[in-house]
């Protein structure tokens, strides 16, 4: 079995990926926007982290890097979902909406 | 033998000789500007001609589509030549997607897309059903945003479209989920949100939106929503800014209508007396309790200069109006 999976590790590693992309994407829709921290300038190019449930109640973690313009696309199941970011000292947090269809939210973080 | 002497032409003479060369070249150069201003004439006119026809072709291929597609569902349904009765679902179903998508700008299928959603909810299994009923919402959803894209950038700078965006969740019953929602009532309540035309609220809560205009108000509210049809209860009030001071609005007259996903912004809309017009649309219905369930609707304000195709003014002075033309000019 050990050999086996030896072999043919690249094969068994794409097979799982494209079966847990298949997973999430039948559940989640895309949600897109901006990302303002709390002073509301735009953050570019930053990694937010985005933390939720999904609706047989799982919690699941994103992190998503934000475009030089600010912008963001991220796949999520529907519901509500914590933002947070921590800049400098400072931890930031906020809300992000998610639904079937896609959705445009631009997240504006405060202080936690 | 004296050569004789070059005859001097006369003064006379000179200017006619100069005058008939003027001539000549102002007759070629006009013949030449006559024939160019033909041509270019003739250019616009085939150019029109062929604008025209194109028209009327492209007016005559919609009317012969448009008939095509709805006289089997409004007429007797035809196969092979015999009249067979009621027409079937599926091919109704298809035939009342493609006029949606089709001639949703100028006529309103509402009627059509809730019969076609009927006879689905009678006819079909749940499975068939939801499928079938997707098609129809998937169908709705690309009439309101193809809408939405027609308007976006219509009007000026101080009479823009604005499209605001109302979140509705549902009540949770568990506490941790209610202590949830209230975060997140709070964190959507902020001015950012607000400013950028995003509001968040409950079910039964009365939500102040403002026209682009600021001239009126409207206090929105969504009762209730049936999550297996997806419909919503929709009451509002709406006032004027000269209004604002009167005696609150009796809560039995409240104005109020089902919201469905047929409901399009072209065709269901309010104008208002000084030419504000809203239409509200439902953009997103969630019946997932993560954490609760939601509908998402937007709140379209149009352009005041924005009337319908089936508004069209028959007012010659009303045209040169809406066309910014001023009096005299």
């Amino acid at each position: 079995m050990s050999k086996w999976f030896y072999k043919k590790w690249k094969f068994v590693s794409i097979s799982f990926a494209l079966l847990l992309c298949f997973v999430i994407s039948a559940e989640a829709d895309i949600v897109y926007g901006r990302v303002y921290d709390n002073t509301g300038a735009l953050l570019c190019d930053v990694q937010i982290k985005i933390t939720g449930k999904d609706q047989n109640g799982n919690v699941f973690t994103v992190a998503v890097t934000t475009n030089r313009d600010g912008s963001y696309k991220v796949f999520i199941p529907p519901g509500a979902h914590k933002v947070e970011f921590t800049k400098g000292i400072d931890k930031l947090e906020a809300w992000i909406l998610s639904y079937p269809e896609p959705f445009h939210q631009d997240i504006y973080l405060k202080k936690r | 033998m004296h050569a004789k002497p070059e005859e001097k032409p006369s003064r006379n003479g000179l200017i006619a000789k100069n005058l008939a060369i003027i001539t000549t070249i102002i007759t070629v150069i006009g013949g030449g500007f006559a024939a160019w201003i033909a041509n270019n004439y003739q250019s616009k006119m085939s150019a029109a001609t062929l604008i025209s026809q194109r028209e009327q072709a492209e007016s005559q291929l919609r009317a012969t589509m448009f008939s095509n597609l709805i006289s089997p569902i409004v007429g007797y349904y035809k196969d092979g030549g015999k009249i067979q009765g009621e027409i079937p679902l599926e091919r109704e179903r298809l035939l009342v997607e493609m006029l949606a998508l089709n001639f949703h700008d100028h006529f309103e299928f509402k009627p059509f897309l809730i019969h076609v959603d009927k006879r689905l909810a009678t006819e079909l299994d749940k499975d068939e059903r939801e499928k079938a009923h997707e098609s129809l919402k998937s169908v709705a959803r690309r009439v309101i945003s193809r809408q939405l894209a027609t308007i976006l950038n219509l009007g000026s700078k101080k009479d823009k479209t604005e499209i605001q965006t109302l979140n509705i969740f549902e009540l949770p019953q568990d506490e941790k989920q209610r202590k949830d929602y209230e975060e997140l009532k709070k964190y959507f309540s902020d001015s950012k949100y607000k400013e950028s035309g995003v509001y968040f609220g409950g079910f039964g809560d009365e939500i102040l939106l403002e026209s682009p205009d600021k001239n009126y108000s409207l206090y929105i509210s969504i009762k209730s929503c049936n999550w297996d049809n997806e419909t919503c209860e929709v009451y509002f009030r709406i006032h004027h800014k000269s209004q604002e001071n009167e005696k609150k609005f009796n809560q039995g007259e409240q104005p109020h209508f089902t919201l469905t996903w047929f409901d399009f912004p072209f065709t269901d809309n309010t104008l208002l007396a000084d030419g504000n017009r809203f239409a509200v649309a439902l953009d997103q219905f969630s019946g997932l309790n993560v954490p609760n369930k939601s509908v998402v609707f937007k709140i379209i304000w149009f352009p005041k200069v924005y009337f319908t195709p089936r508004e069209r003014p028959i007012n010659y002075t009303e045209i040169r109006e809406k066309l910014g033309i001023e009096a005299g000019k």
